[in-house]
């Protein structure tokens, strides 16, 4: 049966709007030009497409863009990050973003997970993606998964704190 | 919500190509179609949806997160227009549903088919209440543990909010007659519904005369019935609307072999037309009969005959209809009369008995008197020889006996035959015998309806009778 419902393909709604997302990415410069940050409406572009293929290839739908400005706002301040990669590195850090919200289970919310991987990007990854990703992120399901046993387990389980 | 009137001059959808379990999408399709909403109208209802299914994500995951896996959001999706059509198929029409979803907000409307689907499910528990204080006394496993296990979890796994569609729930007793078209809560409501309508119909039967007539379906179809999955109310239905058109009483589910016989010369000698109106008034006969008030459980009654008459039909057509009407007397495997070594019968007790054998009217009534005195097999014979059973009286008669009584029979008639052990019995029984004797011929016809499994367990007996 021919369907004019466009929302059966939950994935092609990953697909934002461009014109207004670009206009809100590049707002974010009046923030992040205090660190020498800024994104050129070919960036904005570039990081719609790089999310977009994520949240494809990560089978994941998001019917905002709320995530994009939130890494933005949240790793401008970061001092490893350089006009050089910038707009590079905010890809990058969407990808892993939504690889662990997977990896996790979404037992972690949003903002839990962005700041968790501030924290360790600034901290003792000294601005290393790689470090990242292979020891605080996995680090991080490790103690998820353990947690997740404990608490389907009868009885109080440990209380770690992530 | 406010809607303005349909004009009467609207134009109106194909009802045809509005399917239940896509409603929404059906009808937006077909109202562009129809141009009763233009192609930004639909685009800002599915702009709205997609709000709907937004603010649904937010609420699964708490708020926590603006992502979800994708089955995650479909499962949502799915839950969200589930109730979106449950409270569009509460509107009384689909061009005045479209003025609603032209200007409505679909949140309101989703929320109002959520609330639906709420009802649904407090009143299919409440059903679920009646149908277990009206279940049936039966062994039947698939109506048990549908009772027991498979509706008990659905009612604790069903997720009314977020997984409002779904209704896989393990059913395996089958209704009698299905609405294929419901799915999610409004299915089991309607599964309960009817289950609920059929134990009420089987509880105007007695238990024992279910039970028989179970036990003889199990025979007919030599099936270990408790294990098979078969809807009892239908038979019950079945051979109450048979039993009348035998001019018996609707609660007598027992049909003879003698009345069989009766039937199915009746049924054949009539056109589709007119077992359509005999199975009619039958039907409504067992209505009147059995008191049925209850306008629900006399349309399901229809509903049910009209998947009734082709099957009658075919069966007359087939000469099969041995499969439909459920005999309850003797087409048992298990011996009836058992021939005993002994003297014969007295001669004038033997006399007597043909005597009363040739007073009786019905074949059962013969087979009944032949059974209380026969004990040898030439006593047998020699009520065979006597002519005091005509027709179906042979039919019924043989019908009393056992595997290893039938063996002895066909021992006695084809030994020459079967001597050499190079002809089978069934083979045996296609040539063709000279029909005198009477009661040979007669025998050799029962013998011929036999299956080929029963005819190979005879001839298994056979060979070891001396």
């Amino acid at each position: 049966m021919p369907s004019i419902i466009k929302f059966t393909n939950l994935l092609s709604l990953n697909t934002l709007m461009k014109k207004e997302v670009v206009k809100e990415i590049t707002d974010t410069n009046f923030q992040s030009r205090r660190y020498m940050l800024h994104l050129s409406e070919k960036d904005a572009v570039q990081i719609i497409e790089s999310r977009n293929r994520t949240l494809n290839d990560t089978g994941r739908l998001e019917l905002n863009h709320d995530i994009i400005n939130k890494i933005i706002m949240t790793f401008c301040t970061s001092p490893y990050i350089n006009q050089y990669d910038y707009t590079e590195t905010i890809c990058d850090l969407m990808a892993v973003f939504y690889y662990y919200k997977n990896e996790t289970s979404d037992e972690i919310g949003d903002d839990d997970l962005i700041d968790y991987m501030k924290e360790r990007f600034d901290g003792n990854c000294y601005g290393s993606l790689e470090l990242l990703v292979n020891r605080e992120l996995e680090n991080l399901v490790v103690e998820i998964r353990k947690k997740q046993r404990w608490t389907s387990m009868p009885g109080d389980g440990p209380e770690d704190e992530v | 919500m406010e809607t303005k009137l349909v004009k009467a001059d609207a134009p109106r959808l194909d009802q045809k190509k509005l399917f239940a379990q896509e409603y929404l999408i059906s009808l937006l399709n077909e109202a562009q179609v129809a141009g009763l909403l233009s192609e930004v109208e639909t685009e800002d209802i599915q702009l709205q949806v997609m709000d709907v299914l937004q603010w649904m994500i937010t609420r699964y995951n708490g708020a926590d997160s603006s992502s979800i896996r994708v089955e995650i959001a479909e499962r949502l999706l799915l839950s969200l227009l589930y109730c979106i059509d449950v409270y569009c198929q509460t509107i009384d029409s689909p061009e005045e549903c479209v003025e609603i979803l032209r200007v409505a907000d679909m949140k309101e409307i989703y929320k109002q088919g959520q609330q639906v689907a709420k009802r649904y499910l407090t009143q299919a528990k409440e059903l679920y209440v009646a149908v277990m204080s009206s279940r049936l006394p039966t062994n039947v496993v698939g109506y048990n543990s549908t009772l027991d296990e498979s509706i008990p979890e659905f009612f604790s796994s069903y997720d009314v909010i977020f997984g409002t569609h779904d209704y896989t729930a393990g059913i395996d007793y089958p209704l009698a007659y299905d609405d294929s078209d419901a799915t999610g809560i409004k299915y089991i409501y309607q599964y309960l519904f009817k289950l609920n309508m059929e134990n009420q119909f089987c509880h105007q039967f007695a238990v024992k005369d279910i039970d028989g007539l179970l036990e003889s379906y199990g025979s007919i179809y030599r099936i270990d019935y408790p294990e098979y999955l078969f809807n009892i109310f239908e038979i019950v239905l079945n051979n109450a609307i048979f039993a009348v058109m035998l001019g018996n009483e609707a609660q007598n589910l027992q049909i003879t072999t003698t009345d069989f016989g009766r039937l199915r010369s009746t049924l054949s000698a009539l056109d589709a037309l007119e077992v359509a109106a005999i199975l009619k008034q039958a039907a409504a006969r067992v209505i009147t009969e059995l008191e049925i008030e209850d306008q629900m459980l006399k349309d399901y009654i229809a509903q049910c005959l009209k998947e009734l008459l082709p099957r009658l039909l075919t069966a007359i057509r087939q000469d099969s209809l041995q499969n439909l009407v459920i005999t309850t007397t003797v087409l048992e495997s298990h011996p009836v009369i058992k021939f005993e070594h002994g003297p014969s019968m007295d001669d004038e007790d033997f006399r007597q008995m043909v005597s009363q054998v040739l007073q009786c009217d019905e074949a059962d009534e013969k087979a009944s008197l032949i059974l209380s005195s026969i004990r040898s097999m030439t006593d047998f014979i020699d009520v065979l020889k006597a002519d005091c059973l005509f027709n179906e009286d042979y039919h019924v008669v043989f019908g009393l006996l056992g595997d290893m009584e039938l063996s002895i029979m066909v021992t006695h008639l084809f030994a020459e035959e079967l001597r050499d052990g190079k002809t089978s019995l069934a083979t045996i029984l296609t040539k063709p015998f000279a029909a005198d004797p009477d009661w040979v011929g007669r025998f050799i016809d029962f013998m011929r309806c036999l299956d080929s499994s029963r005819l190979a367990k005879i001839e298994g007996f056979s060979q070891q009778v001396e």
